[in-house]
């Protein structure tokens, strides 16, 4: 089956389209990106996807089941995790209680209990601190548990970010723009990281303006440009259509620059 | 460790009565602070914590307090069960309230809360076959504690003092708890809050319902610590004053609301001396702490401290 | 029952006019700056204070009342200065305190100078009722509404034919992209103060004969402005001006009809139905987070 399943998906803002008539799905397990340029709307996707938006037509179902009309932490409980382009990391906190956050929905404990300290808020917030510092370790960032988050470089703040929606322990995590602002080094890490993800049977789906990091991790592309579905295919496919390369590559067709593209576009 | 800050605390203040059981500045002064430290600490948890601004805090301290001026005296029920009950309307009351106030921001937020308590002082001063208008209520009997009638200063400051212990213990142990860290979240970004699994509404109106009541539980405490209620000492200016105990010492930190209570409810006792200067005094120092020292005189003074401490560890090393 | 609407109406409309200049100020500051200023009702009161000082101590009243609109300015020139500007970047609730304290203070000096008396001011021309059909109003009752209308088109015709009105409008949009093309920023914010202060003056002057003035006057008129303000969906001019004189009606007729006592109470109750059923006001625009 499917993990995600979009179909004819619409969502406009006042009069601007920025998803029109958009349909792909996912297979599970793999890793699948979404490209185009800026402004093509890949993170209105995203947020189409944890129900952050709610569309303006068409159907998304996740694992078979539509996720019309339901919260955003309704969606997270189905399994849905995610990084921001923007960072949001909760920079009010240290870095071990950032990825405990993202265990929320894997401990139960109320605001009484907690407030009470009752015996079995205690036995929770052991396994709690051993779950986040788990993910930690597995992004390398263990050593930093104790830091508080608005100390940390730029670098250093998506990969807590990578670290607190695997805490959420996932079967699909949605990542926008994981290397922007990252050097080559931390951009090749980065990409191991990811195959390590998917490795552990987590379906990614990752937007990205990093052709060379698409191109090497990526199962499946799929390229959109002013809301619409441009390509969809293996990365060779993808790089070859001619549609793409005319549309979106431009004349040099290697490496899409991480500037602003919109201005090179021709529609169609 | 984790509650070192909170056990000195509580040393010092069970010091201050054996040090000195006649000063009026511990047993007269010292259950006002008390009572403002109770409703300061559980408006930050509201504000600090979850980032809500609330400017109608007195409300909910209002509440509790008529609940048992009008129950212990119209009605004679104890007063453990008329706090009870009082508690528990409160509870209900706030639960109805949370979701459409919370769903409000910023300013909008601001103004309904400041509505509805200048809402609630209204009908405080209105319905006085009820409340007594605005003259109050008095003859609200004594709270008795295993037996013990409660009624003497020095009594009154052990029970204000284990009662405001106790609400600090609670809100620290929320700051460490998944609550804790959820309003924090909710704080943080309420975007990746909720996409992190947190249903931010839920964990607003539970924090909302929280507070409220330990506030109410704290206007019970003081209606009978006063023997005598009356509109006045729930007034928008109050909220006021709430809030700024909460701003002053430092948002988000519990020992920073404490602190903010304890300077704020000293200040007009040492500016009562300037007498007609006082409001302008008030004033000008309310605008001065705001401007110089936005994170908050705590969090300002502690971050100091521990920067010093810091290099002189490195000096050593 | 029609006369005594009709009555209702003429009042309300008459304090709703005193509602509208005083949500335009709060309108005005907000745009231009993002605050809340909680001290606009002191300006309301020092406006009115001042005149009844200075007509007291023998000034001419026209005269008395420029004056009074002078030091008023002056006083919103100085809390931009002193207050505002220190403290630019910090967060709402912050703001919210200075300025709150900033009313403490001036309420503070207020009873310093005047006391705890209440004062009055005579009427502009004289007292003498005029009929409209079956009710009856003052010419007090028409210099409120006229001066609140003249002080409105006033405003209007600042903000969409100068070149400082709009200058200030486009601080309000972008301070930044303003600061580039060369606006003085601190001076636009400067302006909206004083102008906004001169807004509560006036409001406070044009009252004085009919509802009288103390120290502490300013509390709830502020307040209710600030009601106005929302309603009309908070940085809206024009919005929180019908904000205003809507308040002002309701609250008249609530009076009147239902009981005077919660008199104060059914502005905060309309707001808060307004807040509930449409969080961004009659007249905002709903907007969602972008992340
Ligand atoms: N909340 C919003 N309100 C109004 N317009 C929006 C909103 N969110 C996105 N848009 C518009 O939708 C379009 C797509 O934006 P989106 O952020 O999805 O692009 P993107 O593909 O993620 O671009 P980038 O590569 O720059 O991140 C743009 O025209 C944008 O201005
Ligand atoms: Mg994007």
């Amino acid at each position: 089956m499917a993990c995600v399943e979009v179909q004819h998906l619409d969502k406009s803002f006042g009069g601007v389209a920025a998803i029109s008539d958009l349909s792909f799905q996912v297979q599970e397990d793999i890793i699948f990106s979404v490209i185009g340029p800026n402004g093509a709307g890949k993170t209105t996707l995203f947020n189409l996807l944890t129900g952050l938006y709610s569309p303006t037509g068409g159907v998304i179902k996740i694992n078979g089941k539509g996720i019309t009309g339901l919260k955003p932490y309704e969606i997270a409980s189905m399994g849905v995790a995610r990084t921001f382009q923007n960072l949001q990391v909760f920079m009010n906190m240290t870095v071990l209680e950032n990825v405990m956050v993202g265990c929320h929905m894997r401990s139960r404990s109320g605001l009484v209990a907690g407030a009470l300290r009752l015996p079995s808020v205690l036995r929770e917030e052991k396994q709690v601190r051993e779950m986040a510092m788990e993910a930690l370790e597995f992004c390398d960032m263990a050593d930093l548990a104790g830091r508080d988050a608005d100390s940390l470089a730029y670098g250093l703040l998506k990969k807590l970010e990578i670290a607190r929606a695997l805490a959420a322990a996932p079967g699909l995590l949605l990542m926008d723009e994981p290397a922007a602002g990252l050097n080559d080094t931390e951009t090749l890490m980065l990409g191991r990281l990811i195959e390590r993800i998917s490795e552990r049977g987590v379906t990614v789906l990752l937007v990205e303006h990093n052709m060379g990091l698409v191109m090497g991790i990526s199962h499946e592309v799929l390229v959109l440009n002013y809301g619409r579905l441009l390509a969809q295919g293996s990365p060779e496919e993808v790089q070859r259509n001619p549609e793409v390369i005319t549309a979106y590559l431009g004349d040099e067709g290697r490496e899409i620059p991480h500037r602003r593209l919109s201005g090179c576009n021709r529609p169609g | 460790m984790r509650l070192a800050g909170f056990y000195l605390f509580a040393l010092f203040t069970g010091i201050l009565p054996v040090l000195f059981p006649d000063s009026y500045y511990v047993t007269v002064v010292g259950v006002t602070i008390c009572t403002n430290i109770i409703l300061a600490v559980s408006l930050n948890l509201l504000m600090g914590y979850a980032g809500q601004i609330s400017l109608g805090h007195a409300a909910f301290f209002g509440l509790g307090a008529y609940a048992s001026a009008i129950l212990t005296t119209r009605y004679s029920l104890d007063p453990w069960v008329a706090m009870s009950i009082g508690a528990v309307l409160v509870g209900i009351f706030s639960l109805v309230l949370a979701r459409p106030i919370l769903r409000l921001k910023g300013h909008y937020l601001a103004m309904a809360t400041l509505g509805f308590g200048i809402i609630i002082h209204i009908l405080f001063v209105q319905m006085d076959s009820l409340t007594g208008g605005p003259d109050g209520m008095s003859g609200i009997p004594v709270l008795r504690l295993f037996g013990i009638p409660i009624d003497s200063d020095l009594k009154w400051y052990v029970v204000m003092a284990s009662a405001m212990l106790f609400s600090i213990w609670l809100s620290l142990n929320i700051a460490d708890s998944r609550a804790g860290r959820a309003l924090a979240a909710v704080h943080g970004s309420e975007a990746a809050a909720q996409t992190m699994g947190v249903d931010t509404a839920r964990v607003k109106s539970h924090v909302f319902v929280f507070s409220a009541v330990m506030a109410a539980l704290a206007g019970s405490l003081f209606a009978h610590q006063q023997s005598f209620v009356s509109p006045e000492s729930f007034s928008f200016f109050f909220s006021i004053e709430l809030v700024t105990m909460v701003v002053l010492g430092g948002l988000a930190s519990t020992f920073g609301a404490v602190f903010g209570a304890i300077v704020l409810s000293l200040l007009p006792e040492f500016l009562l001396v300037f007498e007609d200067f006082e409001v302008i005094i008030y004033g000008t120092i309310l605008m001065a702490m705001m401007i110089f020292l936005p994170q908050g005189l705590f969090v300002t003074l502690s971050r100091k401290l521990h920067c010093m401490f810091a290099s002189r560890l490195q000096g050593t090393k | 029952m029609l006369d005594q609407l009709l009555q209702f109406l003429i009042s309300g409309i008459t304090v709703g006019s005193i509602y509208a200049l005083v949500g335009l100020g709060f309108a005005i500051i907000y745009n231009a700056s993002d605050v809340v200023n909680f001290a606009q009702g002191e300006f309301v009161m020092i406006g009115a204070m001042s005149a009844v000082f200075l007509v007291g101590k023998g000034v001419p009243y026209p005269l008395a009342v420029f004056c009074a609109v002078t030091i008023t300015i002056m006083v919103g020139f100085a809390l931009e200065k002193f207050a505002i500007e220190p403290a630019r970047d910090a967060s709402v609730v912050t703001t919210i305190i200075i300025t709150i304290g900033a009313s403490i203070f001036l309420r503070g000096a207020a009873l310093l100078i005047w006391g705890k008396d209440v004062y009055g001011l005579p009427p502009f021309t004289g007292d003498r009722p005029i009929s409209v059909g079956p009710a009856t109003m003052l010419p007090q009752n028409l210099w409120v509404i006229g001066g609140t209308l003249l002080s409105v088109m006033a405003v209007k015709f600042f903000f969409d034919r100068t070149l400082t009105g709009k200058a200030i409008l486009a601080c309000s949009f972008n301070k930044k992209a303003a600061y580039l093309v060369g606006i003085n920023v601190r001076k636009m914010l400067l302006i909206a103060y004083g102008l906004s202060a001169a807004l509560g003056a006036i409001a406070g002057i044009l009252i004085a004969p009919i509802t009288y003035t103390s120290y502490d006057a300013g509390v709830m008129l502020g307040l209710k402005g600030f009601c106005a303000a929302i309603l009309g969906g908070m940085g809206s001019s024009m919005g929180a001006v019908a904000g205003g004189l809507l308040l002002g009606v309701l609250e008249t007729m609530g009076a009147g009809f239902i009981s005077s006592g919660y008199k104060d109470a059914i502005a905060f109750v309309v707001i808060l139905l307004v807040l509930f059923f449409r969080p961004s006001g009659i007249l905002g625009k709903q907007e969602a987070d972008r992340v």
